[in-house]
């Protein structure tokens, strides 16, 4: 094991603090303001947020191409939106990131998209024996980091496969394949990780 | 399958969200998103959590055409400058009945150059809420010759109903100025008086205040003020 304890955040998670509270604020606001159809201040907005989005597209669809066009799509539709963000209800990254990823993962359902995993097989390794995430204060997500605490407190294959599905936006049959178990073990990791979570969130 | 089962639903919900619903199965719960409002719920829970995640991945950035493309797909229809004129002129005119199309042009000409059809964002403020959220964007807007506030509220807020929260434009010199009375939820836009017009230019600050309901009895703030925030000119 290459970490030496839970203090020392792996280089793979560094880029989980994303949203510090002030940059919480600007986006929020800057979304308020393409509401009202400020141009300038959307521009902001996609000069901030898009690589980010723009990488999460990517690791989803695995194409440049098809990421590009659902990043642009995707703001498209953000503009048309901004009005309707409401603060209460999720982050302004959490926000847009649901309507890109749903766009992608729309794309992956058309009858003509096969994401060929070649280059993934480093990735089942990457998720493998995950340590416990940062501390909760790197995140000023507040969600994020409840989610974060109960995936580590997650059995390590249901951890692991979990974290597959949903960064690589993997199907089942893919995850057996990857994870070389059979499909029910992968459907069942998935369910009964996913109502531990919930019962976790809901402590 | 018995959507109705409760289980089944979070499990589905949450299966959605996570990426594994896939082909058909994703398609029909998608059918029945649309008009079962407790299943979004459901989803927007499971969103709110997972998605919080989904951006933590080291940026990339993409290349220009996607923003030039995005940027013409949300310009306003291009109008030439003829025909725009033409219907501002047409328009203004009908209900006053007169048909001279010269003289129509003629002051067509002279009301559009004294008057921008366009709106104008002039200047910008951010007004947070008693727990210091940032809660309320205020931007000035030029409507023609009309001055008004565009009034977002970014989350709904829940106050006791005999209360208010009312906006003031605060000068350099002098007593704070009422603007009217600041939304809960949503948006709207209010006109601005004539003397606000006149004031607002030279008005350092936005500030709200707590006040009964129906707003200052007085004119000026009674209550205790909860926020303030400094107008940026863009």
């Amino acid at each position: 094991m290459m970490f030496c304890g839970g203090a020392v955040i792996p280089q793979k998670h560094k880029d989980r603090v994303i949203e510090p509270l002030a940059q919480i604020d600007r986006l929020s606001q800057l979304l308020a303001r393409s509401g009202l159809g400020d141009r300038k201040a959307f521009a902001e907005l996609y000069k901030l947020a898009s690589p980010k989005l723009f990488s999460m597209a990517i690791r989803i669809l695995k194409r440049r191409d098809w990421a590009e066009e659902i990043l642009q799509e995707g703001f498209v539709s953000i503009w048309q939106h901004a009005s309707d963000y409401s603060a209460g209800k999720a982050a302004p990254m959490t926000w847009m990131a649901t309507i890109i990823r749903n766009r992608a993962l729309d794309l992956l359902r058309r009858p003509n998209v096969e994401v060929t995993l070649e280059e993934e097989s480093n990735v089942v390794e990457l998720w493998e024996d995950q340590q416990p995430g940062p501390a909760e204060a790197l995140f000023s997500s507040r969600e994020a980091a409840q989610l974060q605490r109960c995936i580590d407190q997650l059995e390590g294959k249901q951890r692991q496969t979990i974290m597959l599905a949903y960064h690589h936006c993997l199907t089942h049959e893919q995850l057996a394949q990857q994870l070389d178990q059979p499909l029910g073990t992968i459907k069942s990791w998935i369910r009964r990780g996913l109502e531990r979570i919930k019962n976790c969130l809901g402590q | 399958m018995n959507y109705d089962h409760p289980k089944l639903k979070s499990s589905l919900a949450a299966e959605y969200v996570l990426g594994t619903l896939r082909g058909q199965a994703r398609q029909r719960f998608k059918r029945l998103l649309s008009r079962d409002a407790a299943l979004r719920g459901e989803v927007e829970y499971w969103e709110r959590h997972f998605n919080a995640l989904a951006a933590h991945t080291p940026p990339i950035m993409p290349p220009e055409r996607v923003w030039e493309n995005i940027e013409k797909a949300i310009s306003p229809p291009q109008t030439t400058q003829a025909s725009g004129f033409l219907w501002n002129c047409l328009n203004f005119w009908r209900p006053v009945g007169i048909f001279s199309s010269l003289a129509a042009l003629g002051l067509a000409v002279y009301l559009a150059l004294g008057q921008p059809q366009e709106t104008t964002l002039t200047t910008l403020a951010v007004l947070n809420n008693q727990q210091a959220k940032p809660t309320w964007v205020i931007m000035r807007k030029q409507q023609g010759a009309e001055e008004q506030l565009a009034i977002k509220v970014m989350a709904p807020q829940h106050v006791d109903p005999t209360k208010a929260f009312e906006l003031w434009a605060i000068p350099a010199q002098g007593a704070p100025m009422s603007l009217g009375l600041l939304p809960m939820q949503g948006s709207m836009t209010m006109s601005v008086s004539e003397k606000a017009r006149q004031m607002l230019p030279t008005a350092i600050a936005l500030a709200i205040s707590m006040e009964p309901a129906g707003g200052s009895p007085t004119g000026s703030p009674t209550g205790p003020v909860i926020s303030q925030g400094q107008l940026v000119s863009l």
